[in-house]
C-alpha cells in the first residue's frame, strides 16, 4: 500500500542567473511501514525533498500524496491540520519550544488539534522514550540526547501517517545516535510506522530497508537493501 | 576603534529600526526634560522683566542716606547701578482743570538712572534739568512745553480724631476728598519734556507720577538710595544691613517682589513647593526614560551574547565586554542627546508662542514671554540625560562583562527559562484554548523584559488618569462659581440709598448704548427667620439649630426691575395676579445649590407652602433682643432657579422676590431703626465687558463717596479659562511625551519577542499550527499583557486619583470624581496598542516561510 507518492516534483530557488534547480523532477512512492533512508552529499537537495514532503515549503512544480491526500490541493490552515495529524518531523536541532515542559512539547500536536490526551499513551511514549523521569522538565534542562528523544515522542504523538526525520543525529555522539536510531527502527519495527530519514552516515543508513541516494537534485540510485 | 567597539557599531546599523527607536526614546526624553527647564527659566525671566516694569530696576534701598554717604554705596563691591530719589512730594496743579486725580507726585533722580525706573517713556523727552519734568500721560490739558506752576506740600488730614496730623508722604497713601487739606509750602515752576506711562498708578492712587532730575543737594540732605546689585544670593540681606550702618540710613527695604523670582526669598514655602515639583517632573522623566532605555539595552545585549561569547572565547576581557554596552550608549547618547536638546528648544518656543497671550493675560504681566537659554541649564540636561543612560547601561554592562566563551559556544539564542516562570494555571486551557495558553507562556518567559513593559504601560496609565482627575478637579472649582451666572459684569453697592439713587440710572443710561445687551437690577437685603424643624429640608437643617428646638435661616430679600420681573413670571410660571394682590407678599425660589464637604446637590431648601408666613427678625439694640420686624406671606412657593441666583452656597438661604413697594416698606421701617443692611446690584450682559466696565468705572469715579464695586465677570471667567487651557496644555503635552516614551518602550519589547521567536514560531507551524491557531496566540499574548497592565495600573490610579483628591480638596472645593470615561478610553487604548503593536511585529513574519526560519538557525 502506497502510503508516499510523490510525482515529478521540482523545486527551483531565485531566478535568471542566479536559479538553482534544488529538485529536479523527482518521483518515488514509499509504501506503509517502509524505512526509508535519504542520503547524498550536501547540497544535493535532499533537505529541500523532506522539506517538501513534509508540507514547510512549496514546490515549484509536481505533486505530493501523503495517505491519498494531494497536501499541495491544501490550504494553509488545512495543511497545518493535516501535518500535526498524518506527518511527524524529527530536526537536527530538535526544535523544541523552549516554553514548555517535556510532556507538553511531545503533546504538541494533540495539543494543538485541541484532542483529549490519553494519559496512558503519554506515559507509555514517556517510557519508551526513556524519559518517564523527567515530564515536567523544560529543554534547557535536558542534554541533546534527550531532547532529541523528545522531539520523536512529538513526532509520534498523533501516529502519523509518516515520519520526516532531518539529520536527527546530526549533532548527537556515536552513543546517543546509536539510541536514537533503535529507538525510530523500534516504532519502524513494533508499530508499522514509515520513516523517512536523511542521513549522510553510511552507517545509519544501511540500517533502513531502502536507501535513496540523491545528486544534484536527482534521485541517482534507490536500492532496497532489505 | 577596536574591534569590540567595531562589531558594537556593526551590531547596531544592522538592528537599524530598534537602534532608531531607542534614540528616539532618549530623544524625547532629553526634549522633555530640555523644555520644562527651558520653560521654567523664560517664566521666571517674564516674570523678572515683569516685575521690574512696576517697581524698577533694583533690590535693595537705602532710607534717608546722607549724601554725604552715597559713594560708600557707589563703592561697594556689589554695586551696579544706583537710583538715588528726593522724594519731593506731594504737589497741587495750580489753575489747571479738573483732573482724574488731585494731586502730582513728583520725584527726582540721578540721571542716569530713568533706565532703571518702572516707567516708560510715551512721548517727547526724558528731563534734562531740575527745572524739567515729565509727567504722567493720564494728566490732563498739558502738552511738551508747558509750563506748570506747581504748588508743593504736604496733604494733612481733617478728620475729627487726627485733625491736624500729616499724611503719609506715599503715594499709595488714597485721597479722602472730605478728611484732608492740602498745606502750601512753596511754589515752584516745572517745563514738562515728556510723557511717562507708569504702571504704578491704580485707581484708587491719590496722585499721578512726575519725575524731574535731582539738583544740587546739601552733603547732610538725606536722600533714598536703591541699589541694583551685581550678584543677587542670599548674602544680600547680611551684607545690606552692614552697609545700612555704615551709611547711617534710617531704613534698608528690599524689592522683594522682584528677589522672589531670583528665588532669594525668605519665603520658603514657595521654594519648597517650586522644588518639589521640578523633582516630581524630574523624577517622572527619569524613570520613564530609565526603564525605556535600559530595556533597549538589554534587548540589544540579548542579540549580541553570543558574538561577545565568541569574543570571550578568543580572549575579550571583562572589561571590553563591559565597555562594549557603554559604547553603545556613547554612541546613542551622542546622536540623541543634541537632536532632543534642540527639538526640546524648538518645541518650547513654538508652544510658547502660542501661549504667550495667554500667560500675559494670567499673570496680568505686560511683557511677552520668550524663550531663555541658560547655557548651565543646558549643560545640566546633557548632563542630566547622560546619566539617565549610564544608569540604564549599568546591568546591562555588568551583564555583558559575565558572558562567558560558553555562552557562544553553546549558541543559546534565548535566555535560559525557569520552569517557575512559566508556570500557568489549568484553567486557562481548559478555558481559553491551548494557544492562549502559550500566549500566557510567552509573556512570562522573560520576566525582566515582561515586567519592563508591564512598568512602561502601568506608568503610562497612571499618569493618564492622574492627570486627568488632577485636570478636572482643577477646572470643575473653576466652573463652579460661574457655572449658570449669565451676567457679563456686576456692579454693586451697599448700604447706601442715595448712592443708588443716583448712579443707577447713569448706569442705566447705558442700557442705550448698543454694546449693552441685557440689564438685570436686584435690590436685595438679608434679614433672618426662625423655622420649625419639619420646615427645613433635613439634609441641611442642623446647619441652623440654635441648639434650642429653633432653627436660624438666612432670607435673601430682592425685588428686581420691572422688566426682569415679567421674565421671572413667565419662566416660574408665577401667577401675577396673585402675587401682587398680596399685601406683603414674597414669592420663594426654594431651588438651591447645596454644597456640603464634597458634593454638590441642587436640592429644595424648605417644606414651606404657599400662604405660610415667613418671620423676619432684626435685632433690637434697645431691648438687647432680637424681635419680628416684618412678615412675608408667601404667595406661590417655585422651583425655578433665578439667573442671578445660582452660585452654589454651603449655608443656604432662603430667596424670597417681593414687589418693589413691598421692598420699599420694609426699607423705610428698617432705615427708620438705623438697621437697614441691604445691597443693589446690576447684572449687565454684554459683548464688549471690559469697554462697559471703563464705562462703568468712569461714571463711579464722579461719585467717589459712593460705596460701590464693578466686578467683570467675563473678564474672570476668560482668566480662568485661559488658566485651564494652559494647564491643560502643558500637563497633556507632558503626559503626551511621557506616553510616548512608555508606547516607545512597549513597541520595543513587543516587536523584538516576536522576532526573536521567528524560530519558534516556524516550529509550532510545522507540528500543525493553523494560521487561526496562531492570530488566537498573538491575540491572548496582547490581551493578557493589557489585563496585566490594567490591573495593576488601574488600582494605582484610583489610589493616586484618591490622593491628589485628598490634597487638593482644601483649596480646590471638588468632589471625588472618577472619569468613567477616561478610565473606558484607556482600557480601550491599552487593548487596540498592544494587539495594534502585535499585530504589526507578526505581519512581516507571515511572508517569511517555515524554511526560510529554520535556514536563520542554522547560521
Amino acid at each position: 500500500m502506497k502510503i508516499l507518492e510523490v510525482k515529478n516534483l521540482t523545486k527551483i530557488y531565485g531566478k535568471g542567473d542566479t536559479q538553482v534547480c534544488a529538485l529536479d523532477n523527482v518521483s518515488f512512492s514509499v509504501d506503509k511501514g517502509e524505512f526509508v533512508a535519504i542520503v547524498g552529499p550536501s547540497g544535493s537537495g535532499k533537505s529541500t525533498l523532506l522539506h517538501l514532503l513534509g508540507g514547510v515549503d512549496q514546490p515549484s512544480s509536481g505533486k505530493v500524496w501523503i495517505d491519498n491526500t494531494d497536501i499541495y490541493d491544501l490550504n494553509e490552515s488545512q495543511l497545518a491540520i493535516f501535518r500535526r495529524r498524518q506527518i511527524g518531523l524529527i530536526y537536527q536541532f530538535y526544535n523544541l519550544i523552549p516554553i514548555l515542559n517535556v510532556e507538553e512539547n511531545m503533546t504538541l500536536p494533540l495539543l494543538l488539534d485541541g484532542k483529549k490526551i490519553h494519559q496512558k499513551h503519554v506515559t507509555d511514549m514517556l517510557h519508551a522514550l526513556g524519559l518517564e523521569t523527567k515530564p515536567t522538565s523544560l529543554p534547557n534542562q535536558l542534554s541533546g540526547g534527550q531532547q532529541q528523544r523528545v522531539s520523536i515522542g512529538r513526532a509520534l504523538m498523533s501516529q502519523p501517517a509518516i515520519v520526516l526525520a532531518d539529520e536527527p543525529t546530526g549533532n548527537l555522539d556515536r552513543q546517543n545516535s546509536e539510541e536514537i536510531l533503535t529507538l525510530l527502527k523500534m516504532f519502524n519495527e513494533n508499530h508499522n510506522q514509515t520513516l523517512l530519514m536523511i542521513t549522510h552516515d553510511e552507517h545509519l543508513a544501511l540500517q533502513a530497508d531502502r536507501v535513496i541516494t540523491i545528486e544534484d537534485g536527482r534521485i541517482m540510485k534507490d536500492e532496497r537493501i532489505r | 576603534m577596536n574591534i569590540v567597539n567595531k562589531l558594537t557599531v556593526k551590531h547596531l546599523k544592522k538592528n537599524k529600526r530598534r537602534t532608531l527607536i531607542t534614540m528616539i526614546g532618549v530623544i524625547i526624553s532629553v526634549a522633555m526634560t530640555t523644555a520644562t527647564i527651558t520653560l521654567a527659566i523664560s517664566m521666571v525671566e517674564m516674570f523678572q522683566k515683569n516685575t521690574r516694569n512696576y517697581t524698577g530696576d533694583w533690590q535693595v534701598a537705602y532710607q534717608q542716606v546722607p549724601v554725604k554717604n552715597i559713594p560708600i554705596i557707589e563703592q561697594d563691591h556689589n554695586t551696579a547701578h544706583l537710583i538715588i530719589e528726593n522724594e519731593l512730594g506731594f504737589a497741587k496743579l495750580v489753575n489747571q482743570k479738573e483732573q482724574v486725580r488731585p494731586y502730582l507726585y513728583l520725584t527726582a533722580v540721578n540721571q542716569e538712572s530713568f533706565n532703571d525706573l518702572p516707567f516708560t517713556l510715551t512721548s517727547g523727552e526724558l528731563p534734562q534739568t531740575p527745572q524739567e519734568m515729565v509727567v504722567s500721560d493720564q494728566l490732563k490739558g498739558v502738552a511738551i512745553g508747558d509750563q506748570l506752576t506747581l504748588a508743593m506740600g504736604k496733604r494733612v488730614s481733617i478728620a475729627d480724631e487726627n485733625n491736624g496730623e500729616e499724611l503719609a508722604n506715599d503715594l499709595y497713601e488714597p485721597y479722602q476728598e472730605k478728611e484732608e487739606t492740602f498745606i502750601q509750602d512753596e511754589v515752584k515752576t516745572y517745563t514738562i519734556t515728556g510723557f511717562i506711562n507708569t504702571e504704578r498708578i491704580s485707581q484708587s492712587s491719590a496722585a499721578d507720577m512726575a519725575y524731574s532730575v535731582i539738583g544740587p543737594l546739601t552733603e547732610n540732605k538725606q536722600v533714598n538710595v536703591k541699589v541694583e546689585l551685581k550678584k543677587i544670593n542670599r548674602s544680600l540681606y547680611q551684607d545690606s544691613r552692614l552697609l545700612s550702618e555704615a551709611i547711617d540710613s534710617s531704613e534698608v527695604t528690599y524689592n522683594q517682589e522682584l528677589l522672589r523670582f531670583y528665588g532669594v526669598t525668605d519665603n520658603k514655602e514657595v521654594q519648597v513647593t517650586l522644588l518639589t515639583l521640578m523633582v516630581i517632573v524630574g523624577l517622572i522623566i527619569l524613570i520613564g526614560s530609565v526603564v525605556l532605555i535600559y530595556n533597549a539595552f538589554m534587548i540589544s545585549l540579548g542579540e549580541r551574547s553570543r558574538h561577545l561569547g565568541m569574543l570571550a572565547s578568543i580572549g575579550a576581557t571583562k572589561r571590553q565586554k563591559r565597555n562594549s554596552v557603554f559604547f553603545e550608549g556613547l554612541i546613542v547618547g551622542s546622536i540623541a542627546i543634541p537632536i532632543g536638546l534642540m527639538m526640546g528648544i524648538v518645541g518650547i518656543a513654538l508652544s510658547l508662542q502660542v501661549v504667550s497671550p495667554l500667560i500675559k493675560n494670567i499673570f496680568d504681566s505686560t511683557e511677552d514671554i520668550h524663550v531663555v537659554l541658560s547655557p548651565l541649564a543646558l549643560i545640566g540636561v546633557v548632563i542630566f540625560s547622560s546619566l539617565i543612560i549610564l544608569l540604564s547601561t549599568w546591568m546591562p554592562a555588568l551583564k555583558a562583562s559575565r558572558i562567558s566563551p560558553i555562552d557562544g559556544i553553546r549558541q543559546t539564542k534565548y535566555l535560559p527559562v525557569k520552569n517557575k516562570s512559566v508556570r500557568t494555571s489549568k484553567w486557562v486551557r481548559k478555558v481559553f484554548g491551548f494557544e492562549a495558553e502559550l500566549g500566557l507562556k510567552n509573556i512570562k518567559r522573560n520576566r525582566q523584559r515582561y515586567l519592563a513593559t508591564l512598568f512602561s504601560m502601568i506608568l503610562s496609565i497612571v499618569l493618564f488618569l492622574s492627570t486627568v482627575t488632577f485636570t478636572h478637579v482643577l477646572s470643575s472649582s473653576f466652573d463652579m462659581s460661574y457655572e449658570n451666572t449669565k451676567a457679563d459684569i456686576a456692579v454693586m453697592f451697599f448700604n447706601d440709598q442715595t448712592t443708588t439713587d443716583t448712579i443707577e440710572p447713569d448706569i442705566k443710561s447705558y442700557e442705550q448704548i448698543d454694546r449693552i445687551d441685557k440689564v438685570t437690577q436686584v435690590d436685595s437685603y438679608v434679614v433672618t427667620t426662625k423655622l420649625t424643624k419639619e420646615a427645613l429640608n433635613p439634609k441641611i437643617s442642623t446647619h441652623y439649630s440654635d441648639g434650642n428646638g429653633s432653627y436660624q435661616v438666612g432670607v435673601n430679600l430682592m425685588s428686581v426691575d420691572d422688566q426682569t420681573m415679567e421674565e421671572i413670571y413667565q419662566a416660574a410660571h408665577i401667577d401675577q395676579a396673585a402675587f401682587e394682590s398680596q399685601e406683603m407678599g414674597g414669592i420663594l425660589f426654594n431651588r438651591v445649590s447645596y454644597h456640603h464637604e464634597a458634593s454638590y446637590e441642587v436640592l429644595n431648601i424648605s417644606n414651606l407652602k404657599a400662604e405660610d408666613e415667613v418671620l423676619l427678625y432684626s435685632y433690637d439694640q434697645g431691648a438687647e433682643q432680637e424681635k419680628v420686624s416684618d412678615s412675608i406671606t408667601l404667595s406661590q412657593v417655585s422651583d425655578y432657579q433665578l439667573p442671578f441666583m445660582s452660585y452654589i452656597q454651603e449655608f443656604p438661604e432662603l430667596t424670597i422676590v417681593v414687589s418693589k413697594p413691598t421692598m420699599e416698606k420694609i426699607r423705610k421701617k428698617q432705615e427708620a431703626e438705623g438697621m437697614y443692611a441691604g445691597f443693589s446690584n446690576i447684572y449687565i450682559q454684554t459683548e464688549d465687558a471690559s469697554f462697559v466696565e471703563e464705562k462703568i468705572n468712569d461714571i463711579m469715579l464722579d461719585y467717589p463717596d459712593a460705596n460701590g464695586h464693578v466686578y467683570n465677570i467675563k473678564a474672570s471667567k476668560q482668566k480662568e479659562e485661559a488658566i485651564h487651557f494652559l494647564i491643560a496644555f502643558f500637563i497633556y503635552s507632558f503626559i503626551g511625551l511621557m506616553t510616548l516614551i512608555g508606547l516607545v518602550s512597549v513597541f520595543n519589547t513587543l516587536t523584538t519577542n516576536i522576532q526573536l521567536r521567528k524560530q519558534e514560531f516556524a516550529m509550532l507551524k510545522s507540528v500543525g499550527l493553523t494560521p487561526q491557531g496562531f492570530n488566537k496566540m498573538i491575540r491572548f499574548e496582547s490581551l493578557f499583557y493589557g489585563l496585566k497592565a490594567l490591573l495593576y495600573g488601574l488600582p494605582i490610579s484610583f489610589l493616586i486619583m484618591y490622593l491628589l483628591y485628598q490634597v487638593m480638596m482644601p483649596q480646590f472645593n471638588g468632589g471625588f470624581y472618577i472619569p468613567w470615561g477616561s478610565i473606558a478610553g484607556v482600557i480601550l487604548t491599552v487593548f487596540v496598542l498592544t494587539s495594534g503593536l502585535m499585530y504589526y511585529s507578526t505581519k512581516k513574519m507571515k511572508m517569511a516561510s517555515i524554511v526560510e526560519a529554520m535556514k536563520n538557525e542554522m547560521l
